[in-house]
C-alpha cells in the first residue's frame, strides 16, 4: 500500500496541508490539513495535529483534531484521538482512545451534525466551565444561610421593636386597658360608701 | 525503501521536514528540506525551495536547490532556479534555467 500511495516518514514533518487522491501512510507529524480521497493509515508513531478527512482511516497513533471517513473509521489499539469521528462506520479496537463526539451512519447527516454539534458543544464547554465557576460559590451559599440569619436577626429585632412600639401606638390596647376602667364604675365603691354614708 | 513517499495523486502545501529520504511523485509548495536525498521523480511537481543531501531530478522544479552533495538533472528534469551543490550532473534532455553555484 505505501508503494501504490504515499508515506510520510518517522522523522518527517510536514506543516501544511496534504491533499488529493491516492491512499497515504502517516508515521510521522502532520501539522495542518489532510485530505485525501483514499484510505489514511495514522501509524503508532505518528503525531496528527490536523482534521484527518479520507475514505477509510485507520488510526494506531496520535490525532489532534476530527477524524472523518467517507467509508469508515477505525480506531485500533495505540490510537489516541482528541476529536470528533465521522464516519458511515465507526469501530474502536480496545486499546482505542478517544475524547470526543462520535457520529456514524448516513455521511451527509453525520457531516451536518459533524459541523453543529462542534459549534454547539464548544459553548457548552463553556456553560460546563460557568457551571463549575458556579459550584465554587456554594461556599458563597452558607453566606447566603448566613444573610438570611442576620436578616432573621433583623427582622426579630424589627418585630420586637414594633411589639414594643405597638402596645404603644396601637388604638387596641388602649380600649383593652379603658376596658376595665368602664368596669369599675359599675362597681362604685366609692359610690356605695357614699350612699351608705347618705343612707346613714 | 525511501522513507518518506509523496504520491502522485497528492498535493502538499506547506513545509515538509525530514531527516531521512524524500521521493516527490506528487505536488510540493512551499518549502522541501531534508537531512538525506531528495528525489523528484517524473511527473513530479515541486514549486519550493529544496535543500538535501542527494538531490536527484527527473520531474519539475521552480525554486533553487541547496545540496550538501550532489544534484543530478536526469533527462526529463525542468528546473527554474538557482543550484548550489558540490557537485551537479546536467542530463541530456534535461532543461535548466538558473545560475550554479560550486564550491570551487
Amino acid at each position: 500500500m505505501a508503494s501504490a500511495g504515499s508515506r510520510i516518514g518517522p522523522s518527517t514533518v510536514i506543516r501544511g496541508s496534504i491533499r488529493g487522491a491516492g491512499n497515504i501512510e502517516l508515521e510521522g507529524r502532520v501539522e495542518g490539513t489532510i485530505d485525501v480521497d483514499g484510505d489514511v493509515i495514522v501509524g503508532g508513531n505518528a503525531r496528527i495535529k490536523s482534521p484527518v478527512s479520507g475514505g477509510r482511516v485507520v488510526v494506531r497513533g496520535a490525532v489532534a483534531g476530527n477524524v472523518r471517513g467517507r467509508e469508515a473509521v477505525v480506531l485500533e489499539d495505540g490510537a489516541r484521538v482528541v476529536g470528533d469521528l465521522v464516519a458511515p462506520q465507526i469501530g474502536i479496537r480496545p486499546g482505542g482512545l478517544l475524547r470526543g463526539h462520535v457520529s456514524s451512519g448516513d455521511a451527509f447527516s453525520a457531516s451536518s451534525a459533524a459541523t453543529t454539534p462542534r459549534a454547539a458543544r464548544l459553548p457548552a464547554k463553556p456553560v460546563a466551565v460557568t457551571r463549575a465557576k458556579e459550584v465554587p460559590p456554594p461556599p458563597p451559599t452558607p453566606r447566603k444561610n448566613e444573610a438570611p440569619a442576620r436578616t432573621q436577626r433583623a427582622t426579630v429585632a424589627s418585630t420586637a421593636t414594633s411589639k414594643l412600639v405597638q402596645p404603644v401606638a396601637s388604638p387596641l390596647t388602649k380600649p383593652a386597658r379603658s376596658a376595665p376602667a368602664p368596669i369599675m364604675p359599675t362597681l362604685q365603691k366609692g359610690a356605695k360608701a357614699a350612699l351608705k354614708k347618705k343612707a346613714r | 525503501m525511501a522513507s518518506t513517499v509523496i504520491g502522485a495523486g497528492i498535493t502538499i502545501e506547506g513545509e515538509v521536514t525530514s531527516d531521512e529520504d524524500v521521493v516527490v511523485h506528487g505536488t510540493v509548495r512551499g518549502k522541501l528540506s531534508a537531512k538525506d536525498g531528495v528525489t523528484v521523480e517524473h511527473g513530479a511537481v515541486v514549486e519550493a525551495d529544496v535543500a538535501g543531501g542527494p538531490v536527484h531530478v527527473a520531474g519539475q522544479i521552480t525554486g533553487n536547490i541547496t545540496s550538501s552533495d550532489r544534484v543530478d538533472l536526469q533527462n526529463g528534469a525542468k528546473v527554474v532556479g538557482n543550484v548550489k551543490a558540490t557537485r551537479i550532473t546536467i542530463a541530456d534532455g534535461a532543461q535548466f534555467k538558473g545560475n550554479v553555484d560550486m564550491d570551487v
